[in-house]
């Protein structure tokens, strides 16, 4: 299936909008009322033409930087995973120590949260607040 | 499934295997009319899938570790009562994407990263730390997963893993609004300062967004439509999908909710250039 960045952009877009309704659907109330419309998907792409240019945002060009070779172990047979995992700790934890930021990329890759492909679905552990608050 | 687990008591236990091999056979789509791949890009494809299949897994805890968030914050039990639902939902989604990883002709056995716990944020009341995981977990995470797999969908062409795909993103669509419903419901329990606490918290909250998703959204600058069909999606576009769903859907709807969204998201973004130009 051919379709236009723009189209995917709209659609995905779109989806996202819709869950956000749930909250409008039971805060109720005149300020949320008269405000509801905030969440609906102002599309500036284009429509529903070609789009083959990456969208303006101001994400910066990178080059694809492939870190599954650290984690190496998992692209071996099955039976192989285990025993490979635990040569590659030793040598993370010895080169790195044991437990250290360092070490967890060496054995898992620096991107590593279980993902070298595309999107992490998964929601993460929410973070603890950073800043102190009054 | 066959994990191996840690023993806490041990000094150096090997890393945890989440190992879904037998749920795979059980989950393998056919995707024998998938257009030919080259190896490279099947490694892709199996590493995208494999590394889906244990945030999902491991998601489940996440969700796990909002009944106690929830429950101290009096929550209601309609609402609590989905949290199991969403639990299952994960792990299924994790079974559903190891058989993807088999089909493909990967295994589905990874190393499992270390597993956190739910904050609780005690330094706040419990109702106040309640908001701060569902704004974190349903209104941003899911909300963000719902984009990106709405567009990765689309591109599908009907098949078993459109389907598929189709059916992960009906349920993630169920736990965003989720997210954003019980939102609406505490939202009106906090007071002034509780919700100027939140607005704050909101910049740790979306600078995790950032860092936890765009190091992983890889630039295929020329990716093949036929690597597309396999369920692989351009980090590039992924990327901007990702920023506008914050900036179009997540800072509106977070205003919405009385939050200074806006306000915190410029922050979080001023502190996370960086990550972008990784």
């Amino acid at each position: 299936m051919s379709i236009s960045r723009a189209l995917l952009r709209h659609k995905a877009l779109l989806a996202a909008s819709s869950v956000v309704l749930a909250m409008t659907a039971c805060v109720g109330g005149d300020e949320q009322k008269a405000d509801d419309t905030s969440a609906v998907v102002i599309d500036t792409s284009g429509g529903d033409s070609e789009d083959s240019q990456p969208l303006d945002t101001e994400v910066k060009d990178t080059s694809v930087v492939d870190t599954s070779a650290q984690a190496g172990c998992v692209g071996l047979p099955a039976e192989e995973v285990q025993s490979c995992c635990e040569a590659l700790k030793v040598t993370c934890d010895a080169e790195h120590g044991e437990g250290s930021e360092a070490a967890m990329e060496c054995l898992y890759g620096e991107d590593f949260s279980g993902s070298t492909g595309c999107v992490p679905w998964g929601p993460p552990v929410p973070p603890r607040s950073r800043r102190a608050l009054v | 499934m066959h994990t191996t687990y840690e023993d806490a008591s041990a000094p150096a236990a090997a890393p945890i295997l989440l190992d879904l091999r037998r749920e795979a056979q059980a989950r393998r789509p056919d995707l024998s009319a998938l257009p030919p791949l080259s190896d490279a890009e099947r490694q892709v494809a199996v590493r995208t899938w494999r590394g889906r299949m244990v945030n999902e897994h491991i998601s489940a805890q996440v969700w796990a570790g909002l009944v106690p968030s929830l429950m101290r914050a009096g929550a209601p039990p309609a609402a609590l009562a989905e949290l199991p639902t969403a639990i299952a939902d994960e792990l299924r989604h994790a079974e559903q994407c190891a058989g993807v990883v088999l089909a493909l002709g990967g295994v589905p056995v990874a190393p499992l990263p270390a597993l956190e716990p739910v904050p609780l944020h005690e330094e706040v009341a419990p109702l106040e730390g309640a908001v701060r995981n569902l704004i974190s977990v349903g209104c941003m995470s899911e909300t963000i997963a719902v984009s990106i797999i709405r567009a990765e969908h689309a591109e599908l062409d009907d098949g078993p893993l459109a389907t598929l795909l189709g059916e992960i993103l009906a349920d993630e669509v169920s736990h965003a609004r989720f997210g954003w419903r019980t939102l609406g419901l505490l939202m009106p329990r906090l007071d002034a300062a509780a919700r100027a606490r939140t607005s704050r918290y909101l910049v740790d909250a979306f600078a995790h967004q950032v860092h936890h998703e765009v190091p992983r959204l890889p630039r295929f600058d020329a990716l093949r439509p036929e690597l597309g069909q396999a369920g692989v999606c351009d980090g590039g576009f992924a990327r901007s999908l990702f920023l506008d769903t914050i900036q179009s859907v997540i800072v509106p709807g977070l205003t919405q909710a009385g939050l200074d969204a806006q306000a915190a998201w410029a922050e979080a973004e001023a502190e996370t250039r960086h990550v972008f130009q990784r």
